[in-house]
């Protein structure tokens, strides 16, 4: 589908240091508590972040055509639950990088979300730490604010 | 201590382009726990106890706790959740009782933080 897909698969082509930069951007797809502390850290890393709270409402974002470097969820989401709707994107050609987010850390959970075609899981809450060399993979350019000059 | 490590994390993402993050997160998280709450009662009258159901809860009921640094209350949840998978409906409804004091001597501490 297109406008489905993520950008470029992470070759940094889009922001580079001294140019104009392009922001990387996220999709998080959580509960409201949740979802508004992880969009303010991926804000405080300066990507910018949007958010639903359920998968309907991320799959209508993306066939009306935007297109995310990164999409975040969590396992529980209502209706549709986060691994099935991993599954769903990967099936609508979405191939940008995404994380599986649980409450709690088990072995079936981070199996299932590798198995639906996420990156990479981690346990609530997620840090700055773990954000950091994804959004570096995505983007080889990208520096978080702290560290620029 | 109630909070842990997250909380100051929330404290470092307060800034002048969002001057009451903290207090519009923690005002999210009431709004949320009250209905978990209140779910996890009513699931717990039923019998037998739906065990599926009531770690579903707790499950999200973990993530939004962890999410603001309810450290006790997060601990709670983790027990509740282990007393699920064992079936242990006595255990289950102990941890609740708990859990509910640990909550409520939280929001005793966020509502002395706010003022």
């Amino acid at each position: 589908m297109e406008g489905a897909t993520g950008n470029n698969g992470g070759k940094g082509e889009h922001s580079k240091q001294g140019d104009s930069v392009r922001k990387l951007t996220a999709l998080v797809m959580d509960d409201p508590i949740c979802q508004r502390v992880e969009r303010a850290l991926l804000m405080s890393l300066d990507v910018e972040a949007h958010g639903v709270d359920n998968a309907h409402d991320a799959f209508k974002l993306l066939s009306e055509g935007r297109s995310f470097d990164l999409i975040i969820l969590c396992s529980i989401l209502p209706g549709i639950n986060g691994f099935m709707a991993t599954r769903m994107l990967r099936a609508m050609g979405v191939q940008c990088k995404i994380l599986g987010l649980c409450g709690l850390t088990v072995e079936q959970g981070r199996q299932a979300f590798l198995d639906a075609g996420a990156d990479g899981y981690y346990e609530k809450p997620i840090k700055a730490a773990q954000l950091i060399p994804i959004l570096k993979e995505i983007d080889p350019n990208y520096q978080p604010p702290n560290s620029r000059a | 201590g109630y909070l842990d490590d997250q909380f100051v994390q929330l404290e470092e993402l307060q800034d002048h382009a969002n001057p009451n993050f903290v207090e519009e997160v923690v005002a999210l998280f009431y709004k949320d726990s009250s209905r978990l709450l209140l779910n996890i009662d009513q699931a717990l009258e039923k019998k037998p106890l739906e065990f599926t159901k009531l770690d579903g809860y707790m499950h999200q009921f973990k993530g939004s706790s962890s999410s603001i640094g309810a450290k006790k209350v997060k601990a709670e949840c983790t027990l509740f959740r282990d007393y699920c998978r064992a079936g242990n409906a006595e255990g289950c409804m102990r941890t609740f009782q708990q859990l509910k004091k640990e909550y409520a001597t939280l929001r005793k501490k966020l509502e002395a933080y706010f003022q």
